[in-house]
């Protein structure tokens, strides 16, 4: 089996930006299957622990926000509407925001085997984190989102896409926070004690157990600059109010995606070789 | 540069500088409150290292080259290079056809996914389409040699049998130009003979071999050139006999 493509000269030569970005672009998707077989197996694995399989996936989430949704309804009943599709679809919406920043301290150093021993470019190790933590929502959110229209407590409504795109856009957003902090924890290793916390904070800060109205005015300024809060709207107007979300929403969110995913992959590149002498 | 129809590694004037850190400051608390305090309890918290000094080499089809030398002296340094795991600081390295390192990659195992699922995934890492993978796939597994365990989450496996996996992963591909960091052992009795045919075998097929290894007279038996690393650089280069002898020399162990 000797059909491998011939790997491209490598370092010294300078590409022009736009040549680089079409290398790394066709690199990723030469190792594609890495992140599919990653995702693919990962979940067998899950599903084959226990018997009820891929109910516990739906099930797990849904006692959760049963639980948490009854106590807040019960207390927040008269001043927020759809308490329970609000929180439900803010909650899912922020398991993928702490799944792929709470797994991100781990994504270099727990490939540390890889990549000392063979060349792979180290996205692929970001990508197979996001695309997992993706996935995992699509399996959940099919569930909850069959059990929500059968119970009638969500509506399907024409502007239900907008949310997937919405999703997506979350995740370039999040691949480039979990670059950075992928990196900055090679060199600092107690951020895999920090970001749990901060990730608590982030959730409270995030308008999901409560809405924005809520808050008192002084406060709104953490919504505000919580850049979450841009990405739940995009995701959430569309699917529970059918509501098209405001353009500037949308501008400010692709606006934090572009910046995030330039920056992470930027940093990514710059400590490429350094973190290896780290690990 | 100039690119020679035969040649299948080209490294000009390439120097690989890493860091090397003294200090062990790695969390943010520690550099925080030494930043505050002004603490620094090493002289200096790094250094830049020469690894790799302005290194020149060709290796041509039908070459067998060996690397000798002392301990640090940037052989795996060099083999890294070659197998694009390390990047050049300065210079430039062409590689013509497929490269693969062959290391223990069985280190790079998921206790949790069974051996079938780890070849898969090593494969893939590796960069193999799954149409390539699935077109070796039952070889490798034949080779392994493993029966049921195939199926089984390699963390149940005896070590016998996590280097048996291991060394097939490694050998199922056979690359353009091999490289080699010391001869892989593998297993028992049986699995050893077994390893080893397959190992000459990878060595016959390759256009070109890059190998590195303690084992002088290995050296001998199989490179056509050999080269004297001391220092991160390339100190003596000629034929197997000439550059071992030379290396014992500067070894101060005469034969």
């Amino acid at each position: 089996m000797n059909t491998t493509t011939p790997r491209p000269s490598r370092a010294g030569v300078k590409h022009s930006l736009f040549e680089q970005i079409r290398r790394d672009a066709l690199e990723i998707w030469k190792y594609r299957y890495v992140t599919i077989s990653y995702v693919y197996t990962t979940t067998k694995i899950r599903y084959k622990r226990s018997y009820l399989g891929y109910i516990w996936t739906v099930f797990g989430p849904m006692l959760h926000y049963i639980m948490i949704g009854f106590i807040m309804g019960l207390l927040l009943k008269d001043r927020m509407q759809d308490y329970y599709a609000n929180y439900f679809s803010g909650a899912l919406f922020f398991s993928v925001v702490s799944g792929v920043i709470g797994k991100s301290p781990s994504i270099m150093i727990s490939n540390e085997h890889f990549i000392r021993k063979i060349y792979v470019p180290k996205t692929m190790f970001l990508l197979n984190v996001v695309s997992y933590e993706l996935w995992n929502f699509a399996l959940s959110a099919t569930g909850l989102l069959v059990i929500g229209f059968a119970t009638g407590a969500i509506t399907l409504h024409a502007t239900f896409p907008l949310s997937l795109a919405a999703l997506l856009l979350t995740g370039l957003f999040l691949a480039g926070i979990a670059s950075m902090i992928s990196v900055a924890t090679v060199y600092f290793r107690d951020l895999g004690h920090i970001i749990p916390v901060l990730l608590q904070a982030l959730f409270f800060a995030t308008p999901i157990a409560y809405s924005k109205e809520m808050l008192p005015a002084q406060y709104h300024w953490i919504a505000t600059l919580n850049p979450i809060t841009y990405f739940l709207d995009l995701f959430r107007l569309p699917l529970i109010s059918g509501k098209f979300p405001p353009t500037e929403t949308w501008l400010v969110a692709g606006a934090l995606s572009l910046l995030s995913l330039t920056f992470g992959l930027w940093l990514l590149k710059k400590y490429d070789n350094k973190i290896v002498f780290k690990l | 540069m100039t690119t020679d129809a035969t040649s299948l590694i080209e490294l000009h004037e390439v120097d690989l500088e890493y860091d090397l850190h003294f200090d062990r400051t790695n969390t943010l608390k520690e550099w925080f409150v030494n930043t505050i305090t002004r603490k620094q309890y090493v002289a200096k918290k790094k250094d830049r290292l020469l690894a790799l000094k302005n290194m020149n080499l060709v290796v041509f089809e039908g070459e067998r080259v060996g690397i000798i030398g002392f301990n640090g002296a940037g052989k795996s340094t060099l083999l890294k290079v070659i197998s694009g795991i390390l990047k050049p600081t300065r210079g430039t390295i062409n590689v013509h056809g497929s490269v693969q390192p062959l290391i223990e990659i069985g280190a790079g195992f998921d206790p949790e996914f069974s051996g079938r699922e780890n070849i898969y995934f090593n494969s893939y890492m590796l960069g193999f389409t799954k149409k390539q993978v699935e077109s070796h796939i039952d070889e490798v597994i034949e080779f392994a040699d493993l029966g049921e365990f195939i199926d089984v989450p390699v963390k149940y496996y005896s070590s016998g049998m996590q280097v048996r996996l291991a060394f097939t992963v490694a050998t199922c591909v056979q690359p353009e130009i091999l490289v080699l960091d010391e001869m892989l052992g593998a297993g028992d009795v049986a699995f050893v003979d077994k390893a080893k045919k397959r190992m000459n075998k990878l060595v016959e097929n390759a256009k070109g071999l890059v190998i590195v290894s303690h084992d002088l007279s290995l050296i001998e038996q199989l490179c056509t050139r050999v080269i004297v690393l001391k220092k991160g650089a390339i100190i003596y280069e000629g034929t197997a006999q000439a550059a071992i002898k030379e290396y014992r020399h500067i070894a101060g162990v005469e034969p």
